[in-house]
This record gives structure tokens, C-alpha cells and sequence, in this order.
């Protein structure tokens, strides 16, 4: 084992440690707020089924939402950063829409599609595209000049220019962006869930802290920060892998 | 009969004060090798991107045979001083790209079996599966001309192809460039930007002196040594040391004058 994994698994083991003895009257906690981590790992063992279910409901609304985001926002992106009169036409109105936070979108979400699924989809959809819209654009920007010149010396066609040049070549900033989107993806999932949903991580602890079941929401809780967790590392290995040609 | 005509030609940059060119005229011929020489911030440079049809002039007219100048386009291969090899793609990859450019409908094995005879010829066949960022400069500038070369274009426009590569390479790919500028019956041109006037005169049939600040042409001078020329014996020539001093004190005549201006005209 390396000495990073080995500091890492110490300083988990003295954070369970710690946790453990301030639960058991280390500390004068309110037990129902603060359940011990054997308590909650009980909780995750005997509600593994209602965690399965949650995570799978979880990851279709994600993976729609976000698909969607990506294959619309990088083919734009791309379009946009590479002409140069759209993007100087669009740019007001990307100042403008782009910071509004996607939440406020909710009530019309609600309003004007027909399912709770539908409107979640919407708002992860409408919250991961502008990051990795933003991020298209000033990728392409970034491109240099004398690749761009490169590739039109070789009289490329404006599909291999957009897939095989301006795709690869804003490949750095569209990863920046994509993180940005994921992140701000789960943070609308679980709100979502926590608003309307019947099912889902969100849910789980809304759910429960509905019923003052404090030990069931921090094994929610627990089981979010691992998904996240999770979701990041392999979005990690997906950009060292698309980003093999960059010098380490 | 003409392949390129520069015709008075001007360009301005619009972050530059003066014309990067200023009324340039140069006729190319078909068949024709001819070099450029000159210091840097001569136009040299830009004549290429002006002649690839990258950026517009600001006055005059260019013609390809007698037409108005062409997109960019396959019929004009170009190396770029910085070698432009796409980062993303391994050197291999980059010239089944540029092989993909022009024959469209072929397999990818036959682009792979052209390929690897293009990268052989410029002695990197070991490198193929290399991305150009684990490539060293002159490696990166073989795969530039090996991706040029596969081009197949009438028309060649290179900007200090070999000035990163060593001594030894430089003068295989010299005559690597010579042998493709003879194949198909020697209808191929070539434009060749270079600092290195003993490579000008070893390959060129002509040589085109800039001078910077505006650029503009200050002589062209017929190379007259018939061919095949022959390296090693040629430099010992009276006939070459004398036309080498001339495009010298061209040169040197400019850094002189522009020395005298810093000195405020009291010479040195």
C-alpha cells in the first residue's frame, strides 16, 4: 500500500473512532440527532432494497437529464465558439440566461410538463448545459490559430472540422465544464427529489426527517457522499482517458 | 507559364504599425523550386500564409495558374514553422488524417499501409503510436513533412521545415524533398521559406531575398548549378562561395543600414 492510501485509511479509521466515542457518551449529544456509526451502518445493511431502488430512480433522472445537456451544449458550443458573428450575436443572451439559477426554473417546470419525472429531468437538463455551453465556446476559442490553419491547409470538411479538430481540441475546457454540470446536476437531483419525488436518494432523507429519523437521514446522507464520490472518480478516469495525448 | 502570382501585393495586420508586406511581386512557375532567405520579420512567413490562402491581402492580387487564389485546400500542401501536428492525434493518426483528406473513399488499411511507408521514409516508424507531445521538436517536424508529403499536392509551401531537425536528418530530408519535388515527371512547385542559404542554394532554382520592416523583396538570383547537384562538392565551387557572399552582404547591407540608424548615423 502506497503512503497515501495508508494515511488515507488512518485518517478514516481515527474519524470513526472519533465519531464512534462522541456518540457513546464521549460527548452530551441528543442521540436521535447524532446516531452512532454503528447505528447508521446497521441502517444502511437493513435498508439496502429502498437504497437500491433510490439510486436506480436517482441515476435515470441524471443520466437523462445530463445526456441531454451533453448532446445539445457541446455540438452548440462547438458551432458557436468556431463563428465567430453567432457567438458575438449570441453572447447577450448567454450572459443573461446562463447565471440564472436553474432552480427558479421549478414552478414553469412544474407547470408546463406533464410528469414529476419530466420537470426533473428539465431542471438537471436546463442546470447542466449552460456550464458546459460556456465551457464549448471559450474551449474552441482556445484551439490555436495555426491548428485551425493546419486543418484548413488539409481541406477539411466542416463536420471533420467540428469532430475530428474543434471537438478534440476543446476537449480540456468541455471536461472543466462537464464537472461543473455534474456537480450542479446532483445538487438539482436530490433538490428535486426532496420537492416532489416518490422515490430517489433526495427523497430517502426527506422523507425520514420527516419522521424525525435522524439516523435514517445521515445513512442518506452517507449514501449520497458515496454515490458523488463515486460518480466523480470515474468522470476522473473518463478525462485522464480522453485527455491521454496531453503531456503529464 | 505561372503556378503562383503574387501581384503587388500589400498586408497589413491590424496589430502591426508597419506592413508585414509591402507591394511584393513574384512570379512562380510551374516545375519551379524557389526559396525564400531573409531575416525574421521579413514577410517570409506571411508570403506563405498569403499563398496558402489563409489570410486575404490587403492590396494587389494573388493568381494560381492565372485564377484568382483558391481556399485552402488540398492542391497546396503546407509545413508550418510551428508544425501544426494535431496534438490529440498520434503520428501515425495524423497522417492517415491528412491521407483521409484527399482520398476519401479509401480503407483504413490501405491509408495505414501509406501511412507507415511515409513515416519509414522520414525514419520514424518506431514513433507511429506516439502522441506529438512525447515527440522531441525535430521528430515532430519529420512527421509535419511526412504529413505533407502525403498530400500528394502540386503545389508545396514550407516554412523552415528542417529548422528544428539535426544536421544529419537535415540532410536526408533535403533530399527526401528533392526526390518528391522530381517525382510525377517534376510538375511539382515548391515555395521553401529557410534561414539556411546554403540549403536555399543546394535546393533552389531560385533564391528570393526579403528584407524586413516593411517586407519587401530586395533581389532575385537565378541558381545556376545544373543537376543533380552534389552536395560536398558544390560548396567548393568559385561560382557558389561567390553567389553565397552576394545573398550575405544582401543581407548583412540591411543589418548594417539598420545598425547605422541605431547609432544615429555614425556607422560602426
Amino acid at each position: 500500500m502506497s503512503q497515501t492510501s495508508r494515511d488515507r485509511v488512518l485518517l478514516l479509521t481515527a474519524l470513526l473512532i472519533i465519531w464512534q466515542t462522541a456518540t457513546s457518551g464521549g460527548l452530551p449529544l441528543d442521540k436521535e440527532l447524532f446516531p452512532s456509526p454503528l447505528k447508521v451502518a446497521t441502517l444502511l445493511l437493513e435498508d439496502r432494497l429502498v437504497f437500491a431502488s433510490s439510486l436506480l430512480s436517482s441515476f435515470q433522472l441524471l443520466f437523462f437529464g445530463y445526456s441531454l445537456a451533453v448532446i445539445s451544449a457541446i455540438p452548440l458550443g462547438l458551432l458557436v465558439g468556431w463563428q465567430n458573428r453567432l457567438r458575438l450575436a449570441i453572447e447577450p443572451v448567454t450572459n443573461i440566461l446562463g447565471p440564472i439559477p436553474p432552480i427558479v426554473f421549478i414552478p414553469y417546470a412544474i407547470a408546463l410538463l406533464p410528469t414529476f419525472t419530466a420537470a426533473s429531468i428539465f431542471i438537471i437538463f436546463v442546470g447542466a448545459f449552460w456550464p458546459l455551453f460556456i465551457n464549448t465556446v471559450s474551449g474552441v476559442q482556445a484551439v490555436e490559430k495555426g491548428l485551425l490553419d493546419s486543418a484548413r491547409a488539409l481541406g477539411v470538411n466542416r463536420r471533420t472540422m467540428m469532430t475530428r479538430i474543434l471537438l478534440p481540441g476543446a476537449m480540456p475546457h468541455i471536461l472543466t465544464g462537464g464537472t461543473v454540470s455534474l456537480v450542479l446536476s446532483f445538487i438539482l437531483l436530490t433538490a428535486a427529489e426532496m420537492i416532489g419525488a416518490t422515490s430517489g436518494l433526495g427523497w430517502y432523507v426527506k422523507y425520514f426527517s420527516d419522521f424525525a429519523d435522524y439516523p435514517r437521514v445521515v445513512a442518506g446522507i452517507i449514501v449520497i457522499g458515496i454515490t458523488v464520490l463515486i460518480l466523480t472518480t470515474f468522470y476522473h478516469l473518463l478525462s485522464r482517458y480522453l485527455l491521454r495525448w496531453k503531456k503529464v | 507559364m505561372s503556378v503562383l502570382q503574387l501581384d503587388e501585393v500589400s498586408l497589413v495586420y491590424t496589430t502591426g504599425d508597419k506592413p508585414a508586406l509591402s507591394e511584393v511581386s513574384l512570379d512562380i512557375r510551374a516545375g519551379e523550386f524557389v526559396a525564400a532567405v531573409g531575416p525574421s520579420g521579413c514577410g517570409k512567413s506571411s508570403t506563405i500564409s498569403l499563398l496558402a490562402g489563409l489570410i486575404p491581402p490587403s492590396a494587389g492580387r494573388i493568381l494560381m495558374n492565372g485564377r484568382p487564389l483558391p481556399e485552402p485546400g488540398p492542391d497546396r500542401a503546407v509545413v508550418f514553422q510551428d508544425y501544426s501536428l494535431f496534438p490529440w492525434m498520434t503520428a501515425g493518426e495524423n497522417i492517415r488524417f491528412a491521407l483521409r483528406q484527399i482520398k476519401p473513399s479509401a480503407s483504413s488499411r490501405e491509408l495505414a499501409e501509406s501511412a507507415a511507408t511515409l513515416l519509414d521514409l522520414v525514419g520514424l516508424s518506431p514513433a507511429t503510436a506516439k502522441y506529438p507531445a512525447e515527440l522531441s521538436g525535430g521528430m515532430r517536424q519529420r512527421v509535419a513533412i511526412a504529413r505533407a508529403f502525403a498530400q500528394d499536392a502540386p503545389v508545396y509551401l514550407l516554412d523552415e521545415p528542417f529548422g528544428a531537425v539535426d544536421a544529419k536528418n537535415r540532410i536526408h530530408l533535403q533530399d527526401l524533398l528533392l526526390q518528391l519535388w522530381t517525382s510525377r515527371g517534376g510538375q511539382k512547385t515548391v515555395f521553401l521559406v529557410t534561414h539556411d542559404i546554403d540549403e536555399a542554394l543546394y535546393l533552389a532554382d531560385r533564391i528570393v531575398v526579403f528584407t524586413p520592416g516593411p517586407g519587401r523583396i530586395r533581389k532575385i538570383l537565378p541558381v545556376p548549378f545544373p543537376r543533380p547537384r552534389r552536395r560536398f562538392f558544390l560548396v567548393h565551387e568559385p561560382a557558389y562561395i561567390a553567389l553565397r557572399n552576394e545573398i550575405l552582404s544582401l543581407l548583412q547591407q540591411e543589418l548594417l543600414e539598420d545598425l547605422q540608424e541605431v547609432e544615429g548615423g555614425t556607422g560602426i
